[in-house]
């Protein structure tokens, strides 16, 4: 029961902090709203103050639960002084009252639905990989403690604050918690628009369409995002439409701040800032440039945090995109490019599929938004009215970046506005708009849900209110809904915490306390998996020379050029040597390396080492180089590359460079030999070495990871020691 | 220019020696070419995944308890063969008999098991697995048909 009340605590500590920091600004920034539009947008904005303030505190190394008690009290108390100015606000009219009873009713069972779900143990994949599992992770650290290798380490954090904030008071199951009162919050304020606009009933239904759709509520019932955000773009059109009626300077500021805010949610959602900014330039009576900075100036107040972030902690400020800009030792531009078009490709879905399987199949799009928007294209009869046309043109503002990642979820940012815009083409009479909602709300309930969609959609399948209430102890409950929990224990109980482990394979961060590098997650981390996977796959091998052979050629550097087709897999040397009189010539510290690309990987191919190598980051444009430049005339008659057989169709020159000459490359006419290498002994042995001095000294591996059987076969070989077998997984230490 | 390695000196360790009762045959096993009878495709000692050719066939003895034994085999589709032949079905049988026919719909990873008709292996004697793959891969340079990419293959403890 301590555990349920610190839960219910954090989340209402939370959100009394952000409502106090939004009411307080609206009320220095002196904005004229009505009392549900500050109770909405208050409460909005105010998460993105509560947003920064902990993430400035964590930068300072504050993130003590201590300290976030302390700084949430001191906003909800000067929050207090603003009470009364929001109560003394005038109110919107209201719906009638059999419908705003029937609309409570059914806002009040999805509720009921929702909260049941939020306050079960954290067990969603994406919680558990990054947005809670780091924000535990800066706890742990009391600061923003590095993430190794992984792609999702840079990812923006606004939301992931807020879990942060709520999580140092009640858990890990108060993030989702937070994530839910975004869920709750959302509709009414929907309604509020709908009100405002003179379409009371439309923002009803629309509220309720967005309330009840499976993908929001599965989705706002965990700790991810998408909710969030679709709150916070809703909150910036809501009040860019206020603007736009009443154009008070006090609003200027919060456009902003919800505009920087929604990039700090989400990378995509950088067309808000655009979208506002040309906007207010558009509208704003002269001088138009004032108005302009004030929402750009606020809006990167609210954005820039992130960006310094990943630029002092990874080196790419919107890392992990834009890597060809940002060169960095954890992506690589080609690894960059393969998860793009993994998401693009999601679920293998064409263009012509993505309406049934976002609305009634639901399996390879996760999740569905519910038969009920296979009528989206009526929202289109919305253009009629000029309203209607400002929702539909923020719906295709932030429901383009939707065709970057197909998954359902990423839909709901624009959904309030096709829900909107629906509304206002059906709910008119107003028993088309009710039979409407009642259909949806009816599609929506998990046993009815479960008829239809694929039984392996993501949803909400019901309640387990025992689990929720912690009547069901946490880790009972967790036991047996994660594969991995039990292994995780594990961990805690044999690994030290400072101690790195090398996941052949995907394993949830959140319950473990040492740190994680899971293969897939970054090219770094592929990296490590090449040099532990090197001695059981021939593929990655060092089982083929090329050598280039020429008349004895004093030079001062060397350099390959590859030519790889578009296409074909990467350019690897896993060992370049130049060679004189059929010996190689002994490596000198003077020695300079260079390559086109990769270049943190670059010493891979001259340490001697057959388990580690050097990868081209691109294929297909400008020809690759490695480069070795002496610092002095070598005499040299052959270079060696040792490494797996070369790509199909790649082109390989050989150039030298003389000293005293124009400095210019020149081809080296050769004859090229191919040959065979024997295979190492002691090669696995090899690799542990390598993952060592990677700070890497457990590895965790699946029964279904490539090498498993030879792990256990062969772990004397490889000087690993069986710790433990728990499920599929198995737990070596490194000897 | 970075420190050089030197590779770990001594004998190479003797791998551990494989349970004389196992049930699953990998094709990472040491051992593995003894139970081999044809059709599946020579790789380095420890390699986890063998290509079969269209009828690979293993020999084993179980020497374990044989009641309640599911078939087992574990084998992936690369998505470029996959991409010519389609769906790939497999006819399975032990010592000549035909007990199970599935069907791969896509690519990727697949496990398989089905519970093995009780009679038709026996505590100590030997007992052959094969299957047919329809249809193989033929390989545009050589004309060699490919089966499957074939991870190990054998029995499992019902339930297990």
């Amino acid at each position: 029961m301590i555990q349920l009340a610190a839960i219910l605590f954090a989340t209402l500590f939370t959100y009394g902090a952000s409502l106090a920091a939004g009411v307080s600004l609206l009320r220095l920034l002196r904005a004229r709203l009505y009392r549900s539009e500050i109770l909405f947008l208050g409460f909005v904005l105010g998460s993105a103050c509560l947003s920064l303030i902990t993430f400035l505190l964590t930068a300072c190394s504050l993130a003590y639960p201590a300290v976030f008690l302390a700084a949430g009290a001191i906003v909800i108390a000067y929050g207090a002084r603003s009470r009364q100015w929001a109560a003394a606000s005038s109110t919107l009219p209201g719906l009638p009252r059999g419908l705003a009873t029937g609309w409570w009713l059914v806002y009040g069972v999805f509720a009921l639905l929702y909260l049941a779900n939020a306050l079960l143990p954290e067990t969603s994949p994406d919680a558990l990989a990054y947005h809670v599992a780091f924000p535990a992770r800066y706890l742990q650290y009391h600061g923003f403690a590095p993430i190794a290798a992984n792609l999702l380490a840079g990812m923006p954090q606004g939301a992931d604050m807020l879990f942060l904030f709520a999580c140092a008071l009640g858990g890990f199951s108060a993030p989702a918690m937070v994530h839910l009162l975004f869920l709750f919050t959302l509709p009414l304020g929907m309604a509020a628009y709908g009100r405002r606009a003179g379409y009371p009933v439309a923002g009803a239904c629309a509220a309720l369409l967005f309330f009840l759709s499976p993908i929001a509520g599965k989705t706002g019932t965990a700790a991810y995002v998408d909710v969030a955000l679709a709150a916070v773009a809703f909150a910036l059109v809501y009040a860019l439409q206020i603007w736009r009626e009443e154009p008070q300077p006090g609003l200027l500021a919060p456009l902003g701040i919800l505009a920087g805010f929604s990039f700090s949610i989400k990378y995509t959602a950088f067309l808000a800032f655009l979208y506002v900014l040309a906007l207010v330039l558009l509208r704003a009576r002269r001088p138009r440039l004032r108005p302009a900075l004030i929402v750009a100036a606020a809006a990167l107040a609210f954005a820039l945090p992130c960006l310094v972030k990943n630029q002092v902690m990874l080196g790419n400020p919107v890392f992990p995109f834009a890597n060809r800009l940002f060169p960095n030792p954890v992506i690589q531009p080609a690894f960059e490019d393969i998860i793009s078009r993994q998401m693009r490709n999601y679920g293998s879905v064409s263009l012509v599929e993505i309406p049934l399987e976002t609305t009634v199949n639901g399996l390879r799009l996760t999740g569905v938004v519910g038969p009920l928007f296979l009528l989206a294209p009526l929202a289109l009869l919305a253009l009629r009215r000029s309203e209607g046309r400002q929702v539909l043109l923020a719906a295709l503002v932030f429901g383009l970046p939707y065709f970057a990642n197909l998954g359902t979820r990423f839909l709901l940012p624009c959904l309030p506005f096709f829900s909107l815009a629906m509304a206002m083409a059906l709910a008119r009479p107003v028993w088309l708009g009710s039979a409407v909602v009642l259909a949806h709300a009816v599609l929506s309930y998990p046993p009815v849900l479960s008829r239809y969609v694929h039984p392996g959609a993501w949803r909400i399948e019901g309640t387990q209110w025992a689990a929720a209430l912690r009547l069901k102890p946490e880790p009972q409950y967790l036991q047996q809904t994660l594969a991995e929990y039990e292994m995780s224990l594990e961990i805690n109980k044999n690994v030290p915490r400072e101690q790195g482990i090398f996941s052949l394979s995907g394993f949830p961060q959140l319950y473990v306390q040492p740190q994680i590098v899971l293969s897939g997650q970054s090219s770094q981390a592929n990296s490590y998996r090449d040099t532990l996977l090197t001695p059981a796959l021939a593929e990655l091998r060092p089982t083929h020379r090329y050598a280039s052979n020429f008349a004895p050629l004093a030079v001062n550097a060397v350099r390959i050029h590859a030519h790889v087709p578009f296409g074909a897999e990467p350019w690897t040397v896993t060992e370049f040597r130049v060679v004189r009189a059929g010996s190689e010539l002994p490596r000198d510290r003077r020695w300079r390396l260079r390559a086109s690309s990769n270049i943190w990987e670059t010493p891979a191919a001259f340490d001697n080492n057959p388990v580690t190598k050097w990868t081209a980051g691109e294929a297909g444009n400008a020809p690759q180089f490695l480069e070795v430049d002496f610092d002095r005339d070598l005499t040299l008659d052959e270079v060696w590359l040792d490494g797996p057989p070369p790509p199909d169709g790649v082109v390989i020159q050989i150039f030298g460079r003389g000293r005293g000459r124009d400095g210019a490359w020149r081809d080296i006419p050769s004859k090229i030999s191919e040959h065979q290498l024997p295979r190492l002994p002691k090669m696995r042995r090899a690799a542990i070495e390598t993952l060592k001095k990677e700070n890497i000294g457990w590895l965790l591996v699946s029964d279904r990871d490539l090498g498993s059987q030879d792990f256990s076969e062969r772990a004397s070989q490889w000087g690993i020691t069986l710790i433990c077998h728990k499920g599929r997984f198995s737990l070596y230490r490194f000897d | 220019m970075p420190a050089q390695y030197t590779m770990p000196a001594g004998p190479e360790p003797a791998a551990a020696s494989l349970p004389d009762a196992r049930l699953v045959l990998s094709m990472a096993d040491a051992d593995i070419d003894a139970h081999i009878v044809r059709d599946v495709m020579h790789a380095e000692t420890g390699e986890p995944a063998r290509w079969t050719n269209a009828h690979p066939a293993f020999r084993m003895v179980l020497n374990s308890d044989v009641e309640d034994l599911d078939f087992y085999i574990h084998l992936f589709l690369p998505e470029n063969t996959f991409r010519v032949t389609g769906p790939v079905k497999l006819a399975v049988t032990i010592n000549g008999a035909v007990v199970a026919t599935p069907e791969f719909r896509s690519e990727g990873d697949h496990e398989f098991r089905s519970a093995v008709p009780s009679g038709l292996l026996r505590k100590g004697e030997p007992v052959t697995v094969s299957f047919e793959v329809r249809p193989p891969y033929k390989s545009p340079q050589d004309g060699t048909k490919l089966g499957v990419l074939l991870f190990s293959i054998g029995f499992r403890k019902q339930g297990a």
